[in-house]
Order: C-alpha cells, then sequence, then structure tokens
C-alpha cells in the first residue's frame, strides 16, 4: 500500500496536477483571506476563512481525484495492479490516502495565514487546530466522493465532472434545501436530516471544539465510500455482465 | 506448476472460457494457440488472477488463487498484450514500483531491476520517460518488469507483436534461456514463433480447448498419411491406390530426378505400410523412402478450427 | 471443525462473486455505521465527548481567573455539591478545573460534599435555600461571611447563533467572577429588564457579566426589588412602561439607582412615552432614524455598521479596539440641567446622517438629518445616579454576530462597571469569553501590503517549485 502512495504522491509533483491544486488553493485561500478577513472585518478566524474555501476546495478536489483510478483503467496499468499481490483494499487505501495527503499539504500552507497576521491580530492555535481539523475531516468526504467517480468512470474528464456534480448536489441540498424543510412543517425531518449534511457538522468546529461524534461521522462518510469503491473494482474482477 | 482445471467465464450470456483445463510444468514452454476472441488473453487473464473466473479454479503448486491471492501473485509474472507501464515515470522508477508492489525485498530491489534490465538488454534506458520508449523498448521494458523476482511462472501474450525480426529473435532467446527452472506460456498469433519456442501446444477455438499436446506428437500426422519414394514405374501408383489398406493416393511433385513420390493415405485406422512394403518388393520395384507425413503446423491449426467449425455445424 | 470452517470460507468465496453479496455488505456496513454514531450522538448528550482546544478551555486558566487567584488575600473555599455515585463528565470537568485552581493558589481549598448525606455542611452555603443538583458548586470566603453559588446549570454556556445552539463549558469564566464577587466591597447585581418586548438574545453579555463578578438575573420590574446596589439594564424595549413602573423606575434613579438604556434602529420610539418621560426627567432622549455612515473606515461591511469614534471619558478608556455598533439610532443632545452632568462616550463622524425620508437607506436625501451624531452618552446626576444611553442595542446581541471581531463586550462590561461606581477592571480587555479575531493595522500601507502577501505569496512559492522540479525532470528524461 505504501507503494501505491509513494507512486501517486510522485505523480503529483511530478506532473501539473499536483502543483496547480495547491497553486489554485492557496491562490484563492489567499484571496478570501484578503478580502474577506482582513478587509472585510472576519478578522483573523481561521474557521471564517476555511468554511468559506469549502465550495472553492469542492471545485478543484477533481484535479487530485479523477485520474486515480480511472487512468489505471485506461492505459492498461490496472493490469499489473491487480495481477500483482496487492489487495483492492492496499490499491485504493494507497490512492485514497494520496489524495488526503495532499489536502494535508495544502491545509499545512494554509497555516501561513495566521502567521502573517499574528502580529497584527491575537491568533488562537486552539482554534485554528480545531478549524484545520475540521476541514480536513469534512473534505476527506469530498476527496472520497472523487476517489469513488474516479473508479465509476473510464475517463478522466467523465469522473472529474461526475465528481463536481455530486459533491455540488450534496452542497445544495444542505445549504438551500435543508434550511427550507426547518421552516417548513416537516421541522422533525429537518432535525434528522441535519444529522447528514456536512456543513452542519463541520460548524461545531468553529468554537474551537473538536467534536467525538463528528470526527466519527466524516471518518464514517469517507470510509463507507471508500468501502464502496473497492467493491466496485473489486465486482469488475467478478462481472458476470 | 501452475494448474487450471475447468475454467469457465461468462458474460451473461456470452461465454469466453468454457471447461478450461490446462497445466504448466517447469522448464516447458506452453504454447497458446487461436483464432481472435478465441478466449486467448481471457485464459491468461484468468491464470494471472487479473478476472475471477465463473467457475473452476487455478492452482499454484496446489496453492488456490483465490484462497491465497497475494502468494500466488508473487510468483506469476505477466506480459499483457499491451504493457502495463506508467507512460509518467522512467523506466527505473517503473520497475521500482513493480518491484515494490511485487514484494520484493527493499534490499534486493535495486538487484533485481538490474538483472531484468540486463535480460532484456534494455539497460541503457533505464533514465528514459516510459512516454519516450518505442514499441520495440517498451515491449522489453514489459518484459522485464514481467521478470522481475525470477517468477516461478512467466506467462506472455503475443510478446513479438509489433517487433522486428531481430528484436522477435532476441526475445526468443530471452524466453528459451529463462524457461531452464521455470514454467513459461507464451500465446501468439505467429505459428513459427510457436513452432520454434514452444514444446507443448494448446489450441484453443470459442473458449474451448480443441487439442493440447505435446508439438512432436501435434505435427506428427495422426491420420497415419505416407509419403513413399520410388523409381518412376508405370502403375505403382495405380497398384498402391488398389490396395484394400489404402484409402486413397496422391502424386507429389517429385523431389529427385527419374523418382516418383507419392502421398499415401491409409484407409480408416488402418496401418497400410507393411502391405505397401509387400507390394513393393513383389513387384520388385525399390522403395527409396517411406515415411509419414509432416504437416505443418498451419495445417494442423486449420484443419483443428474447422473441425470444430463443422462440428459445430453438424 | 476445520472442514466445517473451510467449507464455510469456499461458500464465502463463492458468495463474493456474486453482485447480491457485495450489495449486502455494503448495506450492512452502512448499517452499523449509521448504529455507530447514532450511538454516539445518544452518549452526546450525556457526556462530554469534546476535544476543547479554545482558549476558554477546562484544561488552562484564563487570564482572569489565574489573576483572580493571584489575587487572592484569604482562603477561599470550593464546595462541590455531589451526590455519592453521582459521576458525570461535567463533574469531572469541575474536579480538574479545580484541581488546577489549587494548584495555582495555596489559598484554595476544595471538597466535594454529598447534600443529603451532610446537609449540615451545605445549608449555611446555600442561603438561598434552592434545591442543590448536582456539580453545584458553593465558593466561600474565609470566614463564611460571603459565598457565591454557581448552579450546575450555569456551567455550560449557551448561545444561539444561525438558528444552531452551542453549548461550551464554562466554569472557569464563572469562578472568575465568583472569586472577583467575594474580593469586592459590594457585590452588585446587574438585572436585565423584561416584560416590555426586550431582546432576550444576550447569552454571552450575561456570561461576560457573571466573569466579571456580577449577579446577573433577567426579572420584570415588579419582582426585581431593585436596590442602588443594583444595575438596570434595558436593552431594546418594543411596549412601553405603565405609569407605576415609570413611578418606581423614577424613585430608583432619584435614590441613586443605575441605569443603562439602548435603543436601536427598530425601536418603535413613538410608542414608548413613558420611557421619553423618564428619561426626559433627566435631560435625556433618543433620536429616530437609522445611522448611516459615509466615512471609509467609520463603518464594516455596510454604511449601517457603524464602528464608532471613542472619546476619552472613563467607560471608553482601556478600550483599543473597534467597536461595531450594527442598526443604531442616535442619542439626542441633551438638555441641559443643573443637577445632571454628561459626557459623550461614542459618536460618529462629522458626514454621518440620520436617515429620516422613505428612500434608499445608503443614499443622503432631503429630510435626512446630516451632521455628527451621538451614539452613547453617560450621565450622573447629584444624587448619585447614573445612567448610560446606548443608540445599539443589537451591539451586544449574539444574534447580530458582531461580538467576535469587536470590543463590544469590553464596553458593555466597562460600561456596567462605572455605572456600579467601581473601577474598570484593567483587565476587562481580556474577558476571554469569546476568542477576539480582531486584525489592527498602522496604516493602510501596512494593510495593502499585508494583502499582497496573503494573495501572492503561497501561489508564487507553489508555481516556482513546480516550475523548476518540471524543468529539471524533463530535462533528464530527454
Amino acid at each position: 500500500m505504501t507503494a501505491v502512495w509513494k507512486r501517486e504522491m510522485g505523480q503529483y509533483f511530478k506532473t501539473p496536477a499536483g502543483y496547480l491544486f495547491l497553486g489554485i488553493f492557496t491562490l484563492l485561500c489567499g484571496l478570501m483571506f484578503a478580502f474577506y478577513n482582513i478587509r472585510g472585518g472576519a478578522g483573523a478566524s481561521v474557521y471564517v476563512l476555511l468554511s468559506g474555501m469549502r465550495l472553492p476546495f469542492m471545485l478543484i478536489a477533481p484535479l487530485l481525484t479523477m485520474r486515480l483510478l480511472a487512468e489505471e483503467r485506461r492505459s492498461h496499468t490496472d493490469q499489473l495492479l491487480l495481477t500483482s499481490p496487492l489487495s483492492v483494499a492496499q490499491i485504493v487505501l494507497g490512492k485514497a490516502l494520496a489524495a488526503y495527503t495532499m489536502l494535508l499539504a495544502a491545509l499545512v500552507l494554509t497555516l501561513f495565514f495566521p502567521l502573517l497576521i499574528s502580529p497584527y491580530a491575537s491568533v488562537s492555535p486552539g482554534t485554528t487546530a480545531a478549524a484545520e481539523i475540521g476541514f480536513f475531516l469534512m473534505n476527506l468526504c469530498t476527496l472520497s466522493v472523487g476517489v469513488l467517480m474516479s473508479a465509476l468512470c473510464v475517463s478522466q474528464v467523465s469522473a472529474g465532472v461526475l465528481t463536481l456534480g455530486v459533491n455540488m448536489l450534496m452542497y445544495l441540498l444542505e445549504g438551500y434545501v435543508l434550511p427550507q424543510l426547518g421552516a417548513s412543517y416537516l421541522a422533525g425531518l429537518y432535525g434528522v436530516l441535519k444529522r447528514f449534511s456536512l456543513s452542519a457538522r463541520y460548524a461545531t468546529f468553529q468554537n474551537g471544539v473538536v467534536g467525538l461524534a463528528e470526527v466519527v461521522y466524516f471518518l464514517s462518510f469517507s470510509g463507507f465510500l471508500l468501502l464502496l469503491t473497492g467493491l466496485c473494482v473489486s465486482r469488475r474482477r467478478w462481472a458476470k455482465g | 506448476m501452475l494448474t487450471a482445471t475447468s475454467l469457465s467465464k461468462r458474460y451473461g450470456a456470452f461465454c469466453a472460457l468454457d471447461g478450461v483445463s490446462v497445466r504448466v510444468d517447469t522448464g516447458e514452454i506452453v504454447g497458446l494457440l487461436g483464432r481472435n476472441g478465441a478466449g486467448k488473453s481471457t485464459l491468461m487473464n484468468l491464470l494471472t488472477g487479473y478476472i475471477g473466473p465463473t467457475e473452476g479454479e487455478v492452482r499454484l503448486d496446489g496453492v488456490d488463487i483465490a484462497e491465497n491471492p497475494a502468494w500466488v501473485k508473487a510468483r506469476i509474472g505477466y506480459l499483457p498484450e499491451v504493457p502495463p507501464l506508467y507512460a509518467d515515470m522512467t523506466v527505473r522508477e517503473a520497475l521500482s514500483f513493480a518491484a515494490e508492489i511485487k514484494r520484493i525485498p527493499a534490499p534486493r530491489r535495486s538487484g533485481e531491476i538490474d538483472a531484468a534490465l540486463e535480460r532484456v538488454e534494455a539497460a541503457d534506458h533505464r533514465k528514459r520517460l516510459v512516454r519516450h520508449l518505442s514499441k520495440g523498448y517498451r515491449q522489453r521494458v514489459g518484459l522485464a518488469q514481467a521478470l522481475l523476482g525470477s517468477p516461478d511462472v512467466l506467462i506472455l501474450d503475443e510478446p513479438s507483436a509489433g517487433l522486428d525480426p531481430t528484436q522477435i529473435a532476441q526475445m526468443r532467446e530471452v524466453i528459451r534461456t529463462y524457461a531452464r527452472g521455470h514454467a513459461v506460456m507464451v500465446s501468439s498469433h505467429i505459428l513459427g514463433e510457436v513452432e520454434d519456442l514452444c514444446n507443448f501446444l494448446i489450441v484453443l477455438d470459442q473458449g474451448r480447448v480443441v487439442k493440447q499436446d505435446r508439438l512432436e506428437r501435434l505435427t506428427a500426422d495422426g491420420s497415419g498419411a505416407l509419403l513413399l519414394r520410388y523409381p518412376e514405374s508405370d502403375g505403382m501408383a495405380g497398384a498402391v491406390a488398389a490396395l484394400p489398406q489404402v484409402k486413397a493416393v496422391s502424386p507429389m511433385p517429385p523431389k529427385e530426378p527419374g523418382c516418383e513420390d507419392l502421398c499415401v493415405e491409409p484407409a480408416a485406422g488402418q496401418d497400410a505400410r507393411a502391405a505397401v512394403f509387400a507390394l513393393f518388393s513383389a513387384r520388385g520395384v525399390p522403395l527409396l523412402m517411406m515415411k509419414p507425413v509432416e504437416t505443418a503446423l498451419e495445417d494442423v491449426f486449420r484443419e483443428l478450427t474447422t473441425r470444430t467449425e463443422s462440428g459445430a455445424q453438424a | 471443525m476445520g472442514e466445517g470452517v473451510s467449507a464455510v470460507k469456499k461458500n464465502v468465496r463463492k458468495r463474493w462473486q456474486s453482485r447480491g453479496f457485495a450489495w449486502a455488505l455494503a448495506l450492512i456496513t452502512l448499517c452499523g455505521l449509521a448504529a455507530l454514531n447514532l450511538g454516539l450522538e445518544a452518549l452526546d448528550d450525556a457526556a462530554y465527548l469534546r476535544l476543547d482546544l479554545s482558549p476558554d478551555q477546562v484544561t488552562a486558566l484564563s487570564d482572569r481567573s489565574a489573576a483572580a487567584l493571584d489575587g487572592l488575600t484569604g482562603d477561599v473555599t470550593f464546595t462541590v455539591a455531589r451526590r455519592a455515585g453521582a459521576q458525570s463528565e461535567l463533574g469531572d470537568l469541575v474536579d480538574e478545573l479545580l484541581a488546577r485552581y489549587a494548584a495555582r493558589s495555596a489559598h484554595v481549598r476544595v471538597r466535594v460534599v454529598d447534600p443529603d448525606a451532610r446537609p449540615y455542611v451545605i445549608a449555611p452555603l446555600n442561603l438561598s435555600g434552592e434545591a442543590v443538583t448536582d456539580d453545584t458548586v458553593f465558593i466561600a470566603n474565609a470566614d463564611g461571611s460571603r459565598v457565591r453559588r454557581v448552579g450546575s446549570d450555569q456551567l455550560i454556556y449557551q448561545r444561539q447563533l444561525d438558528g444552531e445552539t452551542y453549548r461550551l463549558f464554562c466554569g472557569d469564566a464563572r469562578f472568575a467572577g465568583a472569586l472577583e464577587a467575594l474580593e469586592a466591597e459590594a457585590v452588585h447585581r446587574a438585572v436585565f429588564l423584561t416584560g416590555h418586548g426586550e431582546t432576550e438574545d444576550v447569552a454571552t453579555l450575561t456570561l461576560a457579566l457573571a466573569s466579571a463578578g456580577y449577579d446577573t438575573a433577567s426579572l420584570p420590574l415588579s419582582g426585581a426589588a431593585l436596590t442602588a446596589e443594583d444595575t438596570l439594564l434595558i436593552l431594546a424595549p418594543e411596549t412601553d412602561l405603565t405609569a407605576a413602573e415609570t413611578t418606581s423606575l423614577a424613585a430608583f434613579l432619584d435614590g441613586g439607582g443605575r441605569l443603562l438604556i439602548a435603543y436601536g434602529a427598530d425601536t418603535p420610539q413613538a410608542r414608548l412615552p413613558n420611557f421619553a418621560t423618564l428619561l426626559e426627567l433627566y435631560g435625556l432622549s433618543f433620536e429616530t432614524g437609522t445611522t448611516v455612515e459615509t466615512v471609509a473606515d467609520r463603518y464594516i461591511d455596510s454604511p449601517n455598521r457603524l464602528v464608532p469614534v471613542t472619546s476619552d471619558a472613563e467607560p471608553c478608556e482601556g478600550i483599543v479596539q473597534r467597536l461595531i455598533f450594527p442598526d443604531a439610532c442616535a442619542v439626542a443632545a441633551p438638555s441641559l440641567r443643573g443637577d445632571v452632568s454628561t459626557e459623550t462616550l461614542l459618536t460618529t463622524s462629522a458626514k454621518a446622517y440620520r436617515k429620516l425620508a422613505s428612500g434608499d437607506l445608503y443614499v443622503f436625501e432631503a429630510g435626512d438629518a446630516s451632521g455628527r451624531q451621538t451614539l452613547a452618552l453617560s450621565a450622573q446626576t447629584r444624587a448619585g445616579a447614573r445612567i448610560v444611553q446606548l443608540a445599539c442595542a443589537a451591539a451586544f446581541t449574539d444574534g447580530a454576530g458582531v461580538l467576535d471581531a469587536s470590543a463590544n463586550l469590553e464596553f458593555a462590561v466597562a460600561c456596567v462597571s462605572w455605572l456600579a461606581g467601581e473601577e474598570t477592571a484593567a483587565g476587562s480587555a481580556d474577558l476571554k469569553v469569546l476568542p477576539n479575531n480582531l486584525i489592527v493595522f498602522a496604516d493602510e500601507a501596512v494593510e495593502n501590503r499585508v494583502m499582497a502577501w496573503s494573495v501572492a505569496a503561497l501561489p508564487a512559492a507553489v508555481a516556482l517549485c513546480g516550475m523548476a522540479v518540471l524543468l529539471i525532470r524533463r530535462r533528464r528524461a530527454c
């Protein structure tokens, strides 16, 4: 599994994809920090910065994941992987972990912003850490959607488009449909569905509190998607059409 | 020793392989022969564990690939029709990755890679990006990748496709050398190559094994036809044809001056040799040559596969 | 037995190939995960399953409580009421916090007492006679003459924001307030008036006041029993005082009472004649209309979210960071009264205006009142009454969302301190009830420079790295 992880990490940094992702992410982060935090009066809150970054990240996440499994099928290198001693789980995990690592790298870079602003504001390391941890966990889910879509499609482009579509759909449901439900008479349903909302779960991190229930939810969500990915890949081998 | 027992692979209504049983022993080069769509690649994919069978099992030295896939796959080297190389990596990086996933321990990896590249004579290309390699070199590197770790079984799908004659000869030499102490299976369209390289042959057609036997026995004509050579004499051909053990004769273009060549097809189940000898000695015509006809492999191939066709039609 | 196992394994393996098995596995996993998550959530209500990294976390003392502990002159005893066998996450947090207190100061003693088993210990502490729930903490000074009570319900701070309720352990803030109250000469009460549609969204303000050592209560006037030690806060009333209440309040103020009254842009002043009469007694009144700024650095986000100009008057001293007053009306210039002295605390710039006409809020029209507007005023009477008049009630509510990025809370506590006649505590700026995210630049040039770095630094670095690596690789591979 580390072999697969190493290879994918290498690919991110030997091809433009990784740099493109990090570059766009940090650029958007920087713009948001400048115009929303500094000029817009939101202050030195990393939580505000990152919750604003959820949508931009969703848009560039396909850059990381679309290639992962789709390309293997297209260039037939999946024959190498599947005829080697590697199990399907190791392959899927290795690739997913590589995408997660890139997210981690991007978040480490965002620590630049609180450092930049620290001579001019009081930045609480604890709250910053909570916001970063929450964002990381929440976007494990976004990336896992990408991994699953990459397994389902042969063409990178369709994997990317599907990833974007599914993530956007979730985002719109959480952001627009769910609040409407809350206002209507279906308030009970709202209470139930709110549990599934990624943004609602992330919101609890803003006070600097890392809740176990939230952590487990995010990990379950991603884990389940990876399980589906593994099933999809191994089912193909046994396909009876 | 790699064995496959009653392997079947069905895709919905379509049956790609039906009840195929094969065996590849150490020291043998098994040739897999068949037309396009006969199921050769499917069989190889099943043997290497790329896909799973609908029925049947694959075992390496008694270990079932479905029960212990990691152990079995570590001992099989596979070169598919399109070498599975990562285009964006250098040769060295790609082989290093392959070595790692084949569970070759880290200290030995470097040595294995160098050895494999030496074997296929691609050592000076190790720093090149795979994307920039010519087709021939890509095949070589693919073969090197399959050879990593000296697997017990080597399975090659059309290894000579797209190579020029020199490259083909080199490739064959590598395979031949490797077969000493390992089991090799090669599939090919190029019958000459199979003839040259393999000592056991499996003929596939429409997902079934039509024939499998040692090469000599296959090309030795099962029909028992004889080729006779004798000095020109009138009426010999007719006399031979008149023999009760003989079904038909056909004159062949003479190869020696003053001689006739006659191809004799014996009646079903009959051995005509004794009768022919008796005839010639009775007539006092010296029988210069009587030998079984060796049909070319192509004929065998065509005949076997058309037989199944007509068999299917019948 | 072994045969059975391997037969089962073979069966499983065969099943693995079937489409149904994969779906079944996915479904089982999904159910398992759902059960796990639901279970955790159920547990969540009972237990405090969180890692609190925020500045007001349990495992560290705030500057305020540390200062209070260091300043103790006599012994203080923390008595935790807890019945035998009662164990909860909240109790664990209280124990942990008090252990730290005890470690910090030798004057602190901590004991856990079962109120059922030893009621005679609790009784002298339980002055109000209310029922004592588990994890109620009594803080008493050395001779027992002063006792502060922090109920178990007060240890969790609830705050509403965007329809969500956030709950945090706020024991440290409460205990710090209790310690302050023990050491203070007199304990002051901050009473939020109810019964006239006043705003109730003041959980954070309440906690800030408690943390500063005030008793807080939300009471109607009839039940308040106001004394000269009390400070009354009236925030954005919507209905008027009754005649009886007006008389009562006038008497309260005449006797030297303290009042903080805040209106907002939405306050229906025309319907509050009795309030107006009350204020008139001291020459005070409010102006109607929303105050809008035109000078760029005197508002945030939109022109009706004002950043007031502070003066040097007492409650404003020590407020270094900006205030944000959203949706403010204005304080009218006070009429001169011989027995009342006033001081302007907060104003707008000279180029603001009050929107009176019915057009676009952000556009000045004929009919609007232009000029410098007063946003906060303090008044003292010769009888000793003190009044603070604020043109913005929303500045102190949770819902307005301005508490995080402004000094509003500090200002509110400073006003109440001034009203109570106490020194504006030097450490009031580090209230630490909420993290303060304010960014302060020396000047615009610095701000621009930081913004430029923020946008350009990282992408440039990434781009350079990327180009370097890719070029090297290209050269090597060819």
